[in-house]
């Protein structure tokens, strides 16, 4: 329910103590570290941590390495395929597994230089293979002829040449054969013809001339061989160098057992420079080291207790938070409204002495998350699989708390989706149990969809209105709390009561005589909106020095009310994407049952066509919608909802060991 | 003549559904060919990147879901028979129902297009700083507000009145 408490830890410490303390801060997970002040005496170690850049560097090429060679094996249909995590692993790992591969590690770095000539032999093989294609594609044109190429090589008295020239144009050139000295050979090709001429020496100008009018162009190669041969020759290269690329992969696979290992000890650098970088923040004189960092103050007790009895030079002092300083927002909350924390995370923490909205929102988002899908099978889905993948998965850390949300969000949507009567879309039979459920369907009754809408959202804003209203009464600005936020909730409340009014004018709900009450409640209504917006206009007027400035800060409420308006009319998005997902469903399921009894008759074949499109229409259906709703609730938590009241200008709590890329560190 | 109302009233679906759809497919494009050339780039962003690309298809699913509920208005699964009247819909009826689908037909085209290019830049934001995908995602969903209200006049416009 709230930001929790923290102190600022002090600890003075002999340096030969330094890597077990920073041992121990790392593993109780409850220590962010921030600059001490530089006390006068000390000073402040610089520490050139890129030896452990360039390490960590080679273990990051090994999985590196090990992602391209599985991209190869998966080019290769006859392998079996491996299935292989380069994300991050699903398990805690204790701060000796790391100390433990970090003792490997000219093992494994002997691999890496391994891998490196390997990657290299496979680029070079790839290179090697181009070249061979290139040159066989040249040649190929030469096939038909069986004299090796240097045979067109002439005598004293003749001449020979060989060359090509462009398939159209073979007919121009026998037309003029006649007429050209010497003897022509012409071999039809592909898109290339091969043309050999021999001539006696005399009438080489009068020959290359015919030949140069069909665009003959001369052959480069001068190989001892036949075309034919050479062809042979290049396969047999590429049939090595094929096989030599196989085996450079199959040595490649032999280092996919390393992954793990090279994970953690990529991670095992990535900690010894999160603890290299604390050198710059402790200021050091002799043999002491000063430290000073943030500790949830539930785990002060503890950790002083781990450092005194475990080290011996260690003076360590808790204090509260200072005016000017800027401790870490840890949320603490049930489960329930942790698992949207992340929704709240990713628009900012709320400020250290800020109010956690994380319930808030946990409800809110909850409600509108079912609306928008508004369909009980879909619902039902969603629940079932989150909560399936949290049994088998069981994420560790914080890592399933988006799962966990969507969840909560499953269970939601099937209860909205049974009031609404949404089953996959399914018309549900008349007076079924199903159907006794349903409250209405938005798709027949829109009126009353939307009213519920802008009616939830009416809610969720006066919710905000009194937040904001409650924080700066207790801040002590009690009348510009009251006017200025309580003013805006009173004038929600004669929204409510001006409700079944709307309802009956709209015609969301028809009946033949107005109630009494009805009007009773819109003229109550009625006072209370005057009363409300005489307290917002006022609200504005406060603090101003002058006339001319209050009547401007009147003016400034009044505009503002404008704004409060349009994030009213901005809760239809509920409607909307409500509806969307009805209609869809029942596009579906009306093309499902014209394959059935309109192509097929009505026979039962037709559900073999008919099964594939519900499955796929209601996949698609399910996953634009789940897009949507998660978009555009996040959406009206933070603009219509924080935007009353919320600043979310803290910074999340960062201890000691959270900065492992591919493993978790337990602690 | 007698259904020239209905016309009138199906030439509304189909610019509901065609100009949303046209909007939507510009908006998409936009976004997928930004969401290749950082996908070429760094494969893992697909994801990111796709859920940016699919923003801008919501326009066309609207338009889509206007023109439905206008069929199901003009009872098109039957005959096009108002069951009030038992006849096909007046031509001041059809004409209503033509107006009524104009703003999700012309704010779907629009705002596809234009969240299209908002989705562009988000999927440039996921390129640079992946982190803040999440932003990028909200920022090209403020353009929708203005599909969603254009849907729910629509809609609205559709279902208050009595056309007959």
């Amino acid at each position: 329910m709230s930001v929790i408490r923290v102190k600022k830890m002090r600890l003075l410490a002999h340096s030969s103590e330094r890597g077990e303390v920073m041992r121990f801060l790392t593993e109780s997970g409850a220590v962010e570290l921030t600059p001490a002040p530089l006390p006068e005496g000390m000073r402040i170690a610089h520490d050139d941590p890129s030896d452990l850049a360039s390490k960590s560097a080679k273990a990051e090429y090994a999985i590196y390495f090990i992602k391209e060679i599985s991209k190869y094996l998966a080019l290769d249909k006859k392998a079996k395929s491996v299935r292989l995590n380069f994300k991050k692993e699903n398990k805690l790992y204790d701060l000796e597994e790391y100390f433990r591969v970090k003792e490997e590690e000219d093992e494994l770095f002997a691999a890496t230089d391994r891998m490196k000539a390997l990657m290299n032999e496979l680029v070079e093989t790839k290179s090697r293979m181009g070249r061979i294609a290139g040159e066989k594609e040249q040649i190929k044109d030469y096939a038909a002829i069986d004299v090796p190429f240097d045979a067109f090589a002439g005598t004293a008295r003749t001449s020979s040449v060989l060359g090509l020239i462009e398939e159209k144009e073979v007919e121009k050139l026998n037309a003029a054969l006649p007429d050209i000295p010497g003897e022509i050979f012409v071999y039809a090709g592909d898109k290339c013809a091969a043309v050999a001429a021999v001539y006696l020496k005399e009438e080489a100008e009068k020959v290359s001339g015919a030949l140069a009018e069909v665009g003959f162009q001369r052959c480069p190669f001068t190989y001892g061989s036949t075309a034919a041969e050479r062809i042979r020759e290049l396969d047999g290269e590429r049939d090595a160098i094929e096989k030599r690329r196989r085996e450079i992969i199959k040595e490649g696979t032999e280092f996919f057992p390393l992954l793990e290992k090279f994970k953690l000890l990529y991670d095992a650098y990535a900690l010894d420079e999160e603890i290299a970088a604390v050198t710059e923040m402790t200021p050091v004189s002799g043999e002491t080291f000063l430290l000073e960092a943030w500790v949830p103050a539930a785990k002060t007790e503890s950790l002083k207790k781990t450092l005194t009895e475990k080290c011996e030079y260690v003076f360590v002092d808790f204090a509260d938070p200072e005016e000017g300083d800027t401790p870490p927002s840890i949320l603490k909350n049930n489960r329930f409204a942790s698992a949207f924390e992340e929704i709240v995370s990713m628009f900012g923490m709320p400020g250290y002495n800020e109010r956690d909205p994380s319930i808030f929102v946990a409800i809110f988002y909850f409600l509108f998350f079912g609306i928008m899908i508004s369909d009980a099978g879909y619902g039902l889905l969603l629940a079932i699989g989150c909560f399936l993948v949290l049994k088998i998965k069981k994420p560790v850390k914080n890592s399933g708390r988006m799962m966990t949300m969507f969840a909560f969000c499953g269970i939601a949507t099937v209860i909205w989706g049974a009031l609404f009567g949404g089953w996959f879309s399914v018309t549900l039979p008349e007076n079924s149990f199903l159907d006794k459920l349903t409250w209405f369907n938005p798709m027949d009754e829109p009126l009353k969809m939307f009213l519920l809408a802008i009616g939830a959202g009416a809610v969720q804003m006066a919710v905000g209105f009194a937040i904001k209203g409650v924080d700066e009464i207790k801040a002590g600005n009690v009348l510009s709390g009251i006017c200025s936020q309580f003013g805006w909730v009173i004038l929600f409340i004669a929204l409510g009561l001006l409700f079944p009014t709307l309802t009956l004018f709209l015609g969301a709900v028809r009946v033949d005589v107005t109630p009494e009450w009805v009007s009773v409640m819109a003229d109550i209504a009625l006072y209370f909106a005057i009363a409300g917006f005489a307290l917002v206009v006022i609200g504005g007027m406060i603090g101003k020095k002058n006339v001319v400035k209050a009547i401007g800060g009147a003016f400034g409420s009044i505009y503002g009310s404008i704004n409060v308006v349009s994030d009213l009319l901005s809760y239809s998005r509920l409607f909307g994407l409500g509806l969307t997902t009805g209609v869809i469903g029942y596009v579906v399921n009306m093309l499902a049952d014209l394959i059935v009894n309109t192509f097929f008759g009505g026979g039962w074949y037709g559900w073999i066509v008919a099964v594939p499109v519900l499955i796929i229409g209601h996949a698609f259906n399910m996953s634009i919608n789940l897009l949507g709703a998660y978009v555009h609730d996040s959406r009206l938590q933070y603009v219509e909802f924080f935007g009353r009241f919320y600043e979310g200008q803290g910074h999340a709590f960062k201890p000691l060991g959270s900065s492992p890329k591919y493993t978790y560190l337990n602690n | 003549m007698e259904l020239l109302g209905t016309g009138l009233a199906l030439l509304g679906a189909a610019l509901a559904v065609a100009l949303s759809g046209t909007g939507s497919s510009i908006g998409v494009g936009l976004a997928g060919q930004a969401a290749a050339g950082v996908v070429s780039e760094e494969p893992d962003k697909f994801m990111k990147c796709l859920i940016l690309q699919l923003l801008p298809a919501t326009q066309g699913i609207y338009g889509f879901i206007v023109g439905f509920l206008t069929l199901i208005k003009l009872n098109a699964f039957n005959g096009f028979i108002i069951e009030s009247t038992g006849a096909f819909i007046s031509v001041s009826g059809g004409l209503g129902i033509f107006f009524a689908c104009l703003p999700m037909a012309i704010g779907g085209l629009f705002s596809a297009i234009h969240q299209g290019k908002v989705a562009v830049a988000g999927i440039g934001l996921v390129a640079k700083r992946p982190e803040e995908s999440t932003k990028g995602v909200l920022m090209t969903a403020m353009v929708e507000t203005y599909a969603l209200l254009a849907l729910l006049i629509s809609i609205l416009a559709l279902f208050i009145p009595n056309w007959a």
